[in-house]
């Protein structure tokens, strides 16, 4: 090696270590704080709440934002900024459930299958191939079309589709780890399979599932948020991000800020959850691509 | 009639000095070896040379490199372009990572000729066939469309010495140009830099480790350590009788220096890291001839004898 | 071997994903609850219809003659009827295609008009305001919600400028044009922060490459290094990334199709499950999964187009 190349690898390191330790503690301090607010927001929704989000007040209706309210009414007279705090009830339930089951799936899979190896490893992941063929809404909507609109349709259909990410990262640590050195020492010493898997393997590849879960949650929630949208997921009246969006899509050229701050809160929310993804892959030392 | 003079040229980055006061003269149709251990300051010392210092990072301080006249140490980055490959070619280490992956052979080697000489395609065209053929790579006009990872590594090493050399420059920096090959295809590299040399004129700046390499292929070598240059001068001279203590250690570590049946002395300590040199001689840890005057007085590059150069304080002068 | 000879084979190794999708989206047809003829042809179907109906598809038979039957008939072009539009469900998705290939193509077009240039100037101009503000956009932009950033364009592109219509596809090629150019920049933007982000980090990587630095010994300018070096070499991974993306990418044409009311299969889609026309659905859904198919076997011919390194 070069004197030069190394100099200049250090150089870059040096900006790049500062910069990425830096990084690290505004994308994990900053997505925490946010999280930790909407998980806040989502609790206390119904003591801070100004108003109720669910019953009409048709005097009020379609009402600028102002100081009454903030984020102005919709056409049923209701409170957006009411609406959009019990919205995050269920949007950061629709998140952290959604990503609860596909995890819990995937891990045990893939873990499965990459331990397992053989016959089971191509059946499972043959299915993987064959799941991840379809677009991933697109396979969400005909799942949903067959048990019907609904929130706990969009959680069956996303544990059904969604544990295929999970399932192949995890897959791949597996087949890592399964030849590592305390691997062959587990076993030298008599441990089964199934202890040497769940108390050795998986401990140590799930901090990668950790990471993805978080940038998951984004995911989740926006297509859950979407599938709102179009109709297919939480019904009307409840307060969901999505509901609120497509129900004021109907008044845009009259009342712009009931389509806006429900947009506002997903993305802020899934801006939360993505700073907490990277400053996590940072601190696992896993930088994602 | 030296084409290129550097004088008191050093180098720092930020506060630390890499290189310091280093000399160098290259003459037309002379082979000037540059000698060091890695971190000794020679690589640097060529990118200097080019201005093609990371930027930011490492500047260069003091000195002037001086090229028929003008000194390329202040000379603007649009003059530079204008030396960059067309006066001074360079060729490096891994030929590998240094062609682009993407472009085919010919039209890297037509590039500098269209960028340079605003040549068309078609005179670009047969003169990357013209080098192909100069350095010694059978069927140009077919090699021409293929790729670096279609060639093996001295054909690699090859194809980089015609791209340096497509617009016909009349010096040529070679960074340790053969490290990266195995031993066969090092000596056709070195045969093919002594061909081209003495078929072009072609002045060669040649950065190596190896004290061998010195021996077959250069007329002339400077010997650097821990950023400064300890002793310079003919290579003959020099190697049959070396002034400075670091040289005759560095000879003793070269195979075929010693008994063949015994283990290679090696030269005790490690060098230091650039930029944290020690007092005085920087050598002065190290030499088995050090003095208390070594580790308070640093010794001067000052004329021997027979155009020779030490920086020793136990240097004879004649 | 020659390098494009995996477009021969390539399509032998798709035949157990292919094989896959035809079955899954057998087994979620034959997983509606409730009489499959009433459901397939709603409840005021003739006597005739019902016979056929159960012939086409073998219904007394057991499951995997049935599967059989299905494959036959996927083999001819029968993909049941439309029990809303009362027409064969392949014309009727036929006749859906154009403005969903106008979506996807011209999103990625989009995507690729603001992704490189603002991927450049992050990368050259590396730590400056320029680049904290795209760096800023590609993070936010993974979390923008299409169909909402859809909704925010039209309120200010449509309603507060007058730039371009609401809704609709339109008639004429240039009225076409006009009516996509906010759908196809929905999906681009949020795809554009993806892309962005990924090529910005590769074209540093390159910049900082052993190849750049023989081209500037060469003498080039830093812009002829870009422009013939830098980007062809960055470009590369960004193919790969939209394979990825694909899915993603007809996923997010689905609900910008809604938004903006654009006749193509993601509305057909949507409607179809509300009127629960399930042949519909399970057509639809076996065209997308296909076309993914087919896009990414696209992407892996611009590969080995883009690398002379790559064999497949």
């Amino acid at each position: 090696m070069s004197e030069l190349a190394l100099s200049r690898g250090n150089w870059l390191e040096r900006r790049l270590g500062a910069l990425g330790l830096g990084r690290t503690n505004l994308n994990l301090c900053l997505g925490a704080a946010i999280v930790l607010g909407w998980a806040l927001v989502a609790l206390l929704a119904p003591l801070i709440a100004p108003y109720d989000p669910i019953s009409h007040n048709l005097p009020e209706k379609l009402q600028g934002p102002g100081l009454l309210h903030p984020f102005g009414t919709d056409n049923f007279g209701r409170d957006v900024l009411s609406r959009v705090m019990h919205g995050a009830r269920i949007d950061l339930q629709m998140g952290i459930i959604g990503v609860l089951f596909p995890f819990m799936i995937g891990t045990t899979l893939g873990s499965i299958a990459g331990y397992a190896g053989r016959w089971v490893d191509i059946a499972l992941m043959r299915l993987v191939d064959v799941v991840l063929a379809f677009p991933f809404l697109v396979l969400m909507l005909a799942i949903i079309a067959i048990l019907g609109p609904g929130l706990v349709s969009f959680y069956i259909a996303l544990a059904l589709v969604g544990w295929v990410s999970y399932a192949r990262l995890v897959r791949a640590q597996v087949l890592v780890l399964k030849t590592s050195d305390f691997v062959t020492a587990a076993r030298s010493l008599g441990f089964g399979p199934l202890r040497i898997l769940f108390r050795h393997i998986l401990p140590n590849c799930i901090a990668g599932s950790i990471v993805f879960s978080m940038s998951d949650v984004v995911l989740v929630v926006l297509s859950g948020s979407s599938i709102s949208y179009l109709g297919l997921g939480v019904q009307p009246p409840t307060a969901e991000w999505g509901v609120m969006i497509a129900e004021g899509q109907n008044f845009i050229t009259t009342a712009w800020w009931i389509t806006t701050f429900p947009g506002l809160a997903i993305v802020f929310m899934a801006f939360g959850f993505s700073m907490l993804a990277d400053g996590l892959a940072e601190r696992f030392g896993l930088r994602q691509r | 009639m030296s084409l290129l003079t550097v004088r008191n040229l050093s180098i720092a980055a930020g506060a630390r000095t890499l290189v310091e006061e280093v000399d160098l003269d290259l003459a037309e149709g002379e082979v000037l070896g540059l000698v060091g251990e890695s971190g000794s300051g020679k690589t640097i010392t060529c990118r200097a040379l080019m201005r093609l210092l990371p930027p930011g990072d490492l500047q260069i301080a003091t000195g002037s490199i001086d090229l028929r006249g003008r000194d390329l140490a202040q000379a603007s980055e649009a003059d530079m372009r204008k030396v960059r490959g067309v006066e001074i070619g360079m060729i490096f280490q891994n030929p590998n990572s240094h062609l682009d992956p993407v472009m085919r052979i010919g039209d890297q080697i037509a590039e500098s000729v269209r960028y340079h000489e605003e040549a068309s395609p078609r005179d670009a065209r047969d003169r990357a066939i013209e080098l192909l053929r100069q350095v010694g790579i059978p069927d140009p006009a077919r090699r021409i469309s293929a790729y670096p990872h279609e060639f093996s590594g001295g054909m690699r090493q090859r194809a980089m010495i015609a791209v340096a050399l497509a617009c016909r420059p009349k010096i040529l920096i070679a960074d340790e140009p053969t490290t990266a090959l195995d031993v066969t295809v090092q000596a056709q590299v070195l045969r093919l830099l002594l061909d081209l040399r003495d078929r072009l004129g072609l002045a060669i700046l040649l950065v190596t480790h190896n004290l061998g390499v010195v021996a077959q292929t250069c007329d002339s070598l400077a010997v650097m350590y821990a950023g400064r240059v300890m002793e310079r001068g003919p290579k003959r001279a020099v190697l049959r009788a070396p002034a400075h203590p670091y040289t005759e250690a560095l000879l003793k570590c070269q195979p075929g220096s010693a008994d063949p049946a015994e283990l290679l002395p090696a030269i005790p300590g490690q060098p230091p890291a650039p930029g944290a040199f020690p007092s005085g001689c920087r050598f002065h840890p190290r030499c088995p001839r050090a003095a208390s005057v070594c580790t308070q007085e640093r010794p001067v590059l000052r004329p021997i004898r027979d155009q020779r150069a030490a920086a020793c304080h136990f240097a004879m002068v004649s | 071997m020659h390098r494009y000879s995996f477009v021969l084979y390539r399509p032998l190794q798709l035949v157990p994903v292919l094989f896959g999708i035809s079955v899954l989206s057998f087994v979620l047809v034959k997983s509606i609850p409730g009489d499959p003829i009433r459901l397939l042809l709603g409840t005021k179907a003739t006597p005739e219809a019902v016979a056929r109906i159960r012939a086409l598809y073998g219904l007394d038979e057991p499951l995997i003659t049935q599967y059989l039957y299905y494959l036959r008939n996927l083999g001819i072009g029968e993909m049941g009827q439309s029990i809303l539009y009362k027409v064969p469900v392949l014309p009727l998705i036929a006749d859906r295609v154009a403005p969903t290939l106008f979506l996807v193509l011209g999103s990625v077009l989009l995507t690729l008009a603001i992704g490189v240039p603002l991927a450049s100037i992050a990368a050259l101009k590396r730590g400056s305001a320029a680049d904290h503000a795209i760096r800023g956009f590609t993070t936010a932009g993974l979390g923008f919600p299409a169909f909402w950033l859809g909704i925010m364009l039209i309120i200010l592109f449509s309603v507060k400028l007058g730039l371009f219509p609401v809704a609709g596809y339109g008639e004429t090629v240039l009225d076409k044009l006009h009516h996509m150019i906010l759908p196809c920049l929905t999906v681009a933007l949020a795809l554009s922060a993806v892309m962005t982000r990924n090529l910005r980090a590769s074209m540093i990587q390159e910049l900082a490459s052993d190849y750049a630095t023989a081209a500037r010994a060469k003498g080039l300018s830093e812009s002829w290094i870009f422009r013939r070096h830098v980007l062809p070499n960055s470009l590369i991974p960004t193919i790969n990334l939209l394979a990825i993306n694909v899915g993603w990418l007809i996923g997010g044409s689905v609900v910008v199709e809604t938004v903006f009311s654009l006749p193509g299969m993601g509305q057909l889609l949507v409607r179809a499950i509300f009127t629960r026309d399930y042949m519909v659905v399970q057509g639809v859904t076996l065209v997308f999964a296909c076309a993914t198919v087919a896009l990414n076997f696209i992407a892996d011919l611009l590969t080995v187009a883009a690398d002379p390194r790559v064999k497949l």
